[in-house]
């Protein structure tokens, strides 16, 4: 066996990006997994004629199939077959149904009610195939007042408490600028289909698994909630300081010009914990005299006084550029890390002796690195195999190979769009809309 | 039914930190045996805190109580030839090993995988470490902050004025958690069938960096690196209101923006030169987000949020801790979930995030349940005994602080 998930077969109904990211994990583990995309307004694939300076498109270009360019989907959607199906259509909820009959797993991250409106409540599914596992993920959970309402992963960011506790000390609840919730799901999701596929084979019983994606940002917070009931105190927002250790804080280093010119600044993360730590980190900065001095002998003293350790710190930073007070610090057993820029993340040394970043090639997008496995097993690797799919590239292998519909079939609905493989705001006539609809890039 | 999945499998956690914990007590949830193996002093969490009125005790840490809910607790000494003994003979009935040691270090013990596969061949040994097994990073010092760094994440969070900001709470020691969970999870389905075991590398570094979609696309398709933009950039926004912070979510796009200008009770701005269009709103997104800015300073949360979820525009508001807890959306779900502790009282928790039904349970749902944290060393006679151990040869191994 040379892929965990060989053999399986999920249908990812996911939007956005938590959904999407729990079938991105199953697929990159081997699984079979066919996207099922609306020919109306394909999730993430832009619009069909893109304003100017809209989305990621290879040289800026979107080409004469923008939706099959879009750079974002190209990355998230690699390894995945692509099926793009008119669910509202009789026909089309009948292939769905026949597909559900030969699938393993279904994954989707609507709200209940939607889900059901859509044809793929469980107690539908069910019927059809009982031992399909259906992971619903929705954001706010299947059940309770607020379960139809709308959420990104800035709003769980919010709602869940983990906003309130980020931010500069002087400054309001900040949002994270990496929307870390939505990935966080998917990895949880994807490992739940997993435990629930490893029940399966012991029972022969499928099932339905909720994630609640609010509750699991709470998770990511979870012991504050504690700490409350022990003392009701609403926590202080640190910065980048520690609660006990110092000095923990990021330092401004020696600005760097890039390849356009460009001044652009750089900064190096620092975290001391032990005396220990103290005393390398003074060696490394030239200051040996302060491993003694008894302001910093201990933990609390130093915390105390990190102000002015912060000071003293930050004058030898800015003598250097980030990558070098990196690996000086380092190389004297300093936790320190330089904050990367997105050119410096990808050309990153460690990440490619790892061969973390993999290449694709992509019949209308060209050849690109894409992000690699989360994590490295020994016997039964992961990989980029192929490609995202352009839109509906699968639809004939899906209803005619896997399905067995015959060709005249598959022909006949695609003429009639249940199948397609231009999306709706491609084949309207040209001269009847105005400018294309503006789709606020989803994260 | 949840805490059924799992029941056939059997972990051996001898992580210390936040991560492998999280993995570990997520496993035990949904049903697996997970025995975490401490040394004789007790792990790092019991000495974190908080603790009840900020008196420390090792049996009254929020942090170890959280993130150790649902396992058994055995102390043994690692470093000592008898302890070491004692864990690949567990090693013999266990399905993973959990462990957060730099690189090399349990295999210097004589644990590393290639003795607790001659134990165990279908054994899988999950290795957290902040870098990963190789590279040439892989002995360098870590810790989250410097990860998230490294991982190139840390350069979008933040204000643009101001240093990039790290990430709150222990939020990335618990993805990374959740990374060990689902590799873990992916090696024993392999094993069932394969009958062998793997080695599972997982670091905090290639964590955030499989997170981390934002920039690789833009580098390579526009030669533009994206770097942090805060709380009032299209499309997500942050704002303060009357009695807190409005989140602007994904508002300013497609039909939703013709909601908005009414939410604003501001319909010409629908036709302002500005904002006409998805291109213009992008272009003058800092303008657009003042007008919200103003707008919001004294408005009520509670009121536009409902308001505007009933047009059908995502808006969100900051909870603190205290308004998290008294959630109606959680407490009617059952997600804060009473436990009762011996040493710590009882205390409410949040649950797993995760339901599961087969279809064939009829009625209400069943109330969601968690198992309490174990004291250190609970179970240390029990599990020894289940093995084949004696009661002379735990006395034995006591006397020479072998457990």
């Amino acid at each position: 066996m040379d892929q965990v998930l060989e053999g399986v077969r999920v249908i990812d109904l996911g939007i956005a990006w938590a959904g999407v990211h729990c079938t991105k994990l199953l697929a990159d583990m081997g699984a079979e997994v066919i996207r099922l995309e609306s020919p109306v307004e394909p999730n993430l694939r832009g619009p069909a004629r893109p304003p100017p300076g809209f989305g990621i498109y290879p040289n800026n270009d979107p080409g004469e199939r923008p939706w099959n360019r879009a750079g974002m989907f190209n990355e998230r959607h690699r390894n995945k077959l692509g099926l793009c199906l008119d669910l509202t259509a009789e026909e089309g909820q009948a292939i769905f149904h026949e597909l559900v009959a030969v699938s393993d797993v279904l994954v989707e991250n609507y709200s209940a009610r939607v889900a059901a409106k859509l044809g793929f409540g469980y107690e539908r599914l069910r019927p059809i195939n009982p031992t399909l596992i259906v992971m619903s993920m929705p954001g706010m959970g299947r059940t309770g007042p607020m379960r139809d309402a709308v959420s990104y992963g800035a709003t769980l960011e919010e709602l869940s408490g983990a906003a309130a506790l980020n931010g500069y000390p002087d400054g309001p609840a900040e949002h994270s600028g990496s929307y870390y919730t939505d990935p966080a799901s998917g990895l949880l999701a994807a490992g739940a289909v997993v435990a629930a596929l490893q029940h399966r084979r012991r029972t022969g019983k499928g099932g339905h698994i909720e994630l609640s994606q609010l509750e699991g940002a709470v998770r990511l917070v979870g012991e504050a909630f504690l700490n409350y009931q022990m003392d009701p105190q609403r926590p202080r927002r640190m910065g980048n300081r520690h609660a006990w250790a110092a000095p923990h804080n990021t330092f401004p280093c020696k600005p760097t010009t890039g390849p356009d010119g460009q001044a652009s600044e750089e900064w190096v993360a620092l975290e001391v914990y032990t005396d220990e730590d103290f005393r390398r980190l003074c060696l490394a900065i030239g200051r040996p005299d302060l491993a003694d001095d008894p302001r910093y002998a201990g933990g609390l003293d130093r915390h105390q006084n990190q102000g002015t350790l912060e000071s003293i710190i930050t004058e030898w930073t800015r003598q250097r550029g980030s990558l070098d007070a990196t690996r000086e610090l380092q190389r004297a057993g300093v936790a320190a890390g330089a904050v990367l820029n997105g050119r410096q993340h990808l050309n990153d040394s460690h990440l490619a002796a790892r061969g973390f970043f993999e290449t694709v090639r992509h019949p209308e997008a060209g050849t690109f690195p894409v992000l690699g496995m989360h994590f490295k097993l020994s016997r039964t690797p992961g990989s980029v195999r192929t490609p995202a799919p352009t839109l509906g590239q699968h639809n004939a292998w899906v209803v005619g190979d896997l399905l067995g519909r015959s060709t005249g079939d598959v022909a006949d609905l695609s003429a009639r769009r249940v199948l397609a493989t231009e999306p709706a705001d491609a084949v309207e006539q040209p001269g009847l809309s105005g400018s294309p609809p503006a789709i606020a890039p989803l994260g | 039914m949840l805490d059924q999945l799992l029941s056939h499998l059997r972990v051996l956690d001898l992580s210390d930190g936040v991560a492998g914990a999280h993995c570990t007590t997520l496993l035990a949830g949904l049903g697996a045996d997970v025995i975490k193996v401490e040394p004789p002093q007790g792990d790092l969490l019991r000495r974190y805190g908080r603790f009840p009125g900020d008196h420390a005790h090792p049996e009254r840490s929020a942090l170890f109580l959280y993130e150790n809910a649902g396992k058994r607790s055995i102390t043994v000494d690692l470093r000592q030839k008898a302890g070491g003994k004692l864990l690949l003979e567990m090693a013999r009935s266990a399905d993973v090993v959990v462990e957060s040691f730099s690189p090399g270090v349990l295999g210097q013990m004589g644990l590393g995988y290639q003795q607790l596969q001659k134990a165990n061949p279908r054994i899988v040994l999950t290795s957290i470490t902040w870098f990963g097994q190789t590279g040439p990073y892989r002995h360098w010092s870590g810790g989250p902050m410097v990860t998230f760094a490294l991982g190139g994440l840390m350069e979008l969070s933040g204000e643009p004025e101001r240093e990039p900001l790290r990430m709150p709470s222990f939020v990335l020691e618990r993805i990374v958690g959740l990374n060990a969970f689902t590799a873990t999870l992916a090696a024993t389905y392999v094993a069932a069938t394969s009958a062998l075991g793997q080695t599972v590398d997982v670091s905090f570094m290639e964590t955030v960096a499989s997170i981390h979609e934002h920039t690789v696309p833009a580098v390579v398709f526009k030669g533009e690196a994206p770097s942090r933009v805060g709380n009032l950039s299209l499309p997500w926004i942050l704002v303060p209101c009357k009695d807190g912070h409005l989140g602007f979510n994904g508002v300013t796009g497609g039909n939703r923006w013709e909601r908005l200008c009414s939410l604003l009770g501001m319909p010409e701005l629908k036709d302002d030169p500005r904002f006409k269009d998805g291109g213009a709103r992008n272009r003058n997104g800092h303008e657009l987000a003042m007008v919200i800015y103003n707008w919001a300073s004294d408005k009520e949360k509670n009121e536009v949020f409902h308001r505007a979820q009933r047009a059908g525009l995502p808006l969100g508001y900051v909870q603190e801790v205290d308004e998290v807890l008294a959630m109606e959306q959680l407490r009617v779900r059952g997600f804060f979930v009473a436990v009762d502790h011996p040493a710590a009282g009882t205390l409410e928790y949040p649950a797993l995030p995760l339901r599961y039904s087969d279809g064939a349970q009829r009625g209400p749902e069943p109330p969601r349940t968690l198992r309490r944290a174990p004291l250190l060393g609970e179970h240390t006679e029990e599990v020894l005994a289940s093995i084949g151990y004696s009661r002379d040869d735990v006395v034995r191994l006591r006397q020479i602080g072998a457990v």
